[in-house]
C-alpha cells in the first residue's frame, strides 16, 4: 500500500490519545445512527454550508435534479446551505491534488474513472459508519464495490453509482444477413468480419481513452483473464487467457475495424453508431441516447445485448466507477455524512432523472424493475449486469498502483501495440515491464 | 501604350502568383473558424450523418445551440468573468512589467541581462508544476472559488514574459532621446513618461495584448482555483458545462468558441501593424 503520506508507527498501549480518538469515533457513530434512525438531522448541522464537487453528468436533467431538487430540499429539511460545483469528470484528479495542497475546498468530492480512496485515505473522513448503514439497510453491497473505497479495514468512501459499458448493436443488419445477436465475442467478430465489406465495420478505441480502459479489460476478463489476485500483492496479467485475448483483438481489428480507431476518443463510437455505420459498439449507453437524440432512423434498430460471453463462457463487464469521499479538512463532516446517507436512500430517484445511466452498487436497490430500464424493453436486459460488473484491478483490489496503471494506459497500449502489428510475446514483455515497473515504483515509496 | 499594358499585365501576373502562393495558407487559417460557423449553426442530426456532404448545411440552419449556450449554461457570466480577469491581469502587467522592462533595459544594474534571463526562465515552469504550491497561496488568501484567484495567479506567468518582451522593447529606443530629455530638465520618471513611454507604445500594447490573450487561454489554473459555475471563466466553463462524459455539445461548443474566439482575432487585426513592430522591436539588439 502506498499513500501520499507516509504511516507512522502507533503506538501499542492504549494511551489518552486513543482513549479520546476511540471514544470520539463512538459517540460519532451512535449520533450517526440515531440520526439515521430519526431520519433527522442534529441540530448542529443547521445553519451550516455544504459544498459537494462533482462532475457534469451524462445527463444535463440529472444534474439540474441533483443542484435545484435533491440538495434543495435535503437543504432546507435541515437548514444546511448546499452549494454543488461541477468540473469535467477527467479533470477532478487535478482539482482533488489542488485542495489537498491547499488544505482547503470542498466538504464532499466525487471521483469518478479515477478513483483516488487510497491515495488520499489518510487525508479522508472516515465513512466506514455511513458505508456499513446503506449496506444494512438497503441489502449489503456488491462484492466489487468495498475495493473501490476499502483502506486498512475502514471505508473512505461511498461508491453511488457506476455505470455499464453494454454492447450495442444494429439488429436491421444482422437480422439482413442471417447473423446471431453478438452474445459471445466470437460473434461479434463474425459480425464484423461479415458487416465490415458491406459498409459497417465496428470499433473499439485503440487508443489512450478511458473506454480504452474499459473496454479491454471487459474483453480480457471475459477470456478469463485477470489483472491481480484479490489480495492486491500479486499481478496476473501475465497468463495464457491475456494472449488469447490480446490474439483475439488483433484479428476483430484485421477483420472488423478501420484505421480510425487509432485516433479514437471516447465520444468517437458515440458518433460511428449514430452516423449508422457502425455494427456494433461496446459503449456507455451514452451511445444509445445520442442515436436515439440524433438519429431516429438507426435509433429504432438499434438494441442492447447482454455482454458477450468470452470462449468459456464467462461474461465480465468492467464499469465506470464513480465514489464520492469526504475531506478529512471538512468543517462539516456530519452534514457530509448525513448527505451521502440521503443520496444513497434517493438512489432510484437519481437512477430515473439519469434516464437509467447510473447502475446501483447496493443489492437492495438492484431488484427488477430497476427505474427507467426496467421498464424500457430494450434496456431491460441492464438489470442482469450487476452480477457480472467488475472495476480495474479485478479481481484484485482497485488499488494505487492499478490507477497508476490505468492512467498510463499500459492496457489498452498492449492490445493496440498487438493491433498495430506487434507480436503478443514482445507486448506482453512490455506490458509485464510496465506492470512491474509502477508495482515496484510504489512499493519503494 | 503598349509599355503600359505589358507592365499592368505583368503586375497583374505578381499579384496572381502571390495570392496563389498565399490560399493554401488562407485556406488553413480560416477552415477551422468556417468549420466552427457552420457547426454551431447545425442541427445535431447534420452533424452525425456520414452520408451528407460535411462543408454545408443538409438541414435548415438552427439557432438551438445558441439558446443552450445562453439559457441552459452560464455563457454570459464566463464572458463577463473572463473579460474583466484579462482587464485585470492586463493593468497588473502594465503596471509591473513596463517599470521592470525599463529598469533592467536602461538603468545599467548590475547583472540586469542575467535578472531579465531569470525573470523570462520562471515563465517557462509550467503550470502543472506551480498549482500544487500557488493552491496554498490562494487558500490563504481565502480567494478559493473566486475568479479574484485567477487575477492574483495570472501575473505569475504574464509578468515574466511582458518584462521580458518590453526589456528588448526598451532596448531598441536610442539613448540620445532619453539623454536630451535630461539636458532639457527631465529626471529618469519624467523622462520615461515623457519620452521613452510614447515611442514605446508598439511594444506596451503587445505586452498588454499578451497579457490578455494569455490570461484567456489558460484551462488549469482555472480548473484548480475556481469550481463555481457562475465564477468560472471561458475555458473552464464551456467544458464542464458542454462536454458530459463522452457526450460532446458540438454545436454549442463550436458557438462557445467562435463567440469569444472572434473578438479577439479581430482585436488583433486591429493593432496588427504595432504588434509586429512591438514583437519585432528587440530583434538585432
Amino acid at each position: 500500500m502506498t499513500d501520499l503520506q507516509q504511516a507512522k508507527p502507533s503506538p501499542s498501549t492504549f494511551n489518552r490519545r486513543k482513549f479520546l480518538a476511540t471514544a470520539g469515533a463512538g459517540v460519532a457513530g451512535s449520533s450517526l445512527l440515531t440520526m439515521l434512525d430519526a431520519k433527522q438531522a442534529p441540530a448542529q448541522i443547521k445553519g451550516t454550508t455544504l459544498r459537494i464537487l462533482q462532475w457534469s453528468h451524462f445527463i444535463p436533467a440529472y444534474d439540474t435534479w441533483f443542484d435545484s431538487k435533491l440538495t434543495k430540499e435535503w437543504g432546507d429539511q435541515n437548514g444546511v446551505k448546499v452549494r454543488v460545483d461541477h468540473i469535467p469528470h477527467l479533470e477532478l484528479p487535478a482539482r482533488m491534488a489542488a485542495e489537498y495542497a491547499a488544505g482547503a475546498g470542498h466538504d464532499i468530492i466525487m471521483n469518478g474513472s479515477s478513483i483516488l480512496t487510497r491515495l488520499y485515505y489518510k487525508s479522508l473522513a472516515d465513512l466506514t459508519d455511513v458505508y456499513d448503514a446503506a449496506g444494512k439497510k438497503h441489502g449489503g453491497w456488491i462484492p466489487t464495490a468495498k475495493a473501490l473505497v476499502e483502506a486498512e479495514g475502514r471505508y473512505y468512501g461511498i461508491p453511488l453509482f457506476y455505470i455499464l459499458l453494454p454492447m450495442t448493436y444494429r439488429k436491421d443488419l444482422f437480422d439482413a444477413n442471417g447473423l446471431k445477436a453478438p452474445d459471445t465475442w466470437e460473434l461479434a467478430r463474425v459480425a464484423a468480419r461479415t458487416l465490415k465489406p458491406k459498409g459497417h465495420p465496428t470499433g473499439i478505441q485503440f487508443s489512450q481513452c478511458a473506454d480504452a480502459n474499459l473496454n479491454w479489460r471487459s474483453v480480457l476478463f471475459s477470456f478469463g483473464g485477470a489483472e491481480l489476485d484479490p489480495s492486491g500483492e500479486n499481478i496476473l496479467i501475465d497468463s495464457k487467457e491475456t494472449r488469447e485475448a490480446l490474439k483475439f483483438a488483433k484479428a476483430l481489428y484485421d477483420e472488423g475495424m478501420t484505421a480510425e480507431v487509432f485516433s479514437w476518443d471516447d465520444a468517437s463510437d458515440n458518433r460511428y453508431l449514430a452516423s449508422g455505420i457502425a455494427c456494433w459498439v461496446h459503449d456507455a449507453i451514452s451511445a444509445y441516447r445520442t442515436t436515439e437524440d440524433t438519429n431516429p432512423d438507426v435509433f429504432k434498430n438499434t438494441f442492447i445485448g447482454m455482454e458477450p460471453a468470452g470462449p468459456n463462457g464467462k461474461r465480465v463487464n468492467t464499469c465506470a466507477a464513480n465514489v464520492w469521499m469526504v475531506w478529512k479538512f471538512s468543517k462539516n463532516q456530519q452534514a457530509a455524512k448525513e448527505f451521502l446517507t440521503h443520496m444513497v436512500d434517493t438512489f432510484s430517484e437519481g437512477m430515473t432523472s439519469s434516464r437509467g445511466y447510473n447502475m446501483p452498487y447496493l443489492n437492495g436497490l438492484a431488484k427488477k424493475p430497476m427505474p427507467v430500464i426496467g421498464t424500457d424493453p430494450k434496456l431491460q436486459i441492464l438489470q442482469d449486469f450487476p452480477p457480472i460488473v467488475a472495476f480495474y484491478g479485478y479481481p484484485g483490489p482497485f488499488i494505487t498502483p492499478i490507477q497508476e496503471v490505468v492512467n498510463l494506459f499500459v492496457l489498452p497500449d498492449m492490445f493496440t501495440r498487438v493491433a498495430r502489428g506487434q507480436s503478443v510475446e514482445d507486448v506482453m514483455k512490455w506490458g509485464m515491464g510496465e506492470y512491474r515497473r509502477i508495482f515496484a515504483k510504489h512499493k519503494r515509496a | 501604350m503598349a509599355t503600359a499594358q505589358t507592365l499592368r499585365q505583368k503586375e497583374r501576373r505578381r499579384h496572381l502568383w502571390i495570392y496563389a502562393g498565399l490560399t493554401p495558407f488562407v485556406f488553413i487559417a480560416v477552415f477551422p473558424i468556417y468549420w466552427m460557423l457552420i457547426t454551431a449553426f447545425k442541427q445535431d442530426p447534420d452533424l452525425y450523418r456520414m452520408d451528407n456532404i460535411p462543408f454545408w448545411f443538409n438541414l435548415a440552419p438552427t439557432l438551438r445551440h445558441f439558446k443552450i449556450l445562453f439559457f441552459q449554461t452560464n455563457y454570459g457570466a464566463w464572458i463577463v468573468n473572463t473579460m474583466t480577469i484579462a482587464a485585470w491581469v492586463a493593468l497588473i502587467t502594465l503596471v509591473t512589467a513596463v517599470p521592470a522592462g525599463y529598469a533592467l533595459a536602461r538603468l545599467r544594474l548590475p547583472a540586469a541581462e542575467n535578472i531579465g534571463i531569470s525573470v523570462f526562465m520562471t515563465y517557462l515552469v509550467p503550470p502543472i508544476i506551480l498549482f500544487l504550491p500557488l493552491s496554498r497561496v490562494v487558500a490563504m488568501l481565502g480567494l478559493q472559488d473566486e475568479w479574484w484567484a485567477l487575477v492574483v495567479v495570472y501575473p505569475t506567468f504574464t509578468i515574466p514574459f511582458g518584462t521580458w518582451l518590453l526589456m528588448g522593447f526598451f532596448k531598441t529606443v536610442p539613448m540620445e532621446m532619453e539623454e536630451a530629455a535630461r539636458v532639457d530638465g527631465c529626471g529618469y520618471l519624467g523622462a520615461f513618461l515623457r519620452v521613452v513611454l510614447p515611442v514605446s507604445v508598439p511594444g506596451v500594447l503587445t505586452a498588454v495584448i499578451f497579457a490578455f490573450t494569455l490570461s484567456m487561454q489558460d484551462f488549469l489554473y482555472g480548473l484548480a482555483f475556481v469550481a463555481p459555475g457562475d465564477q468560472k471563466p471561458v475555458p473552464v466553463g464551456v467544458p464542464t458545462e458542454l462536454i458530459r462524459g463522452d457526450v460532446y455539445y458540438w454545436g454549442s461548443l463550436m458557438g462557445a468558441a467562435l463567440l469569444v474566439g472572434l473578438p479577439v482575432a479581430v482585436l488583433y487585426n486591429f493593432f496588427l501593424d504595432r504588434f509586429i513592430q512591438g514583437i519585432t522591436g528587440g530583434v538585432g539588439k
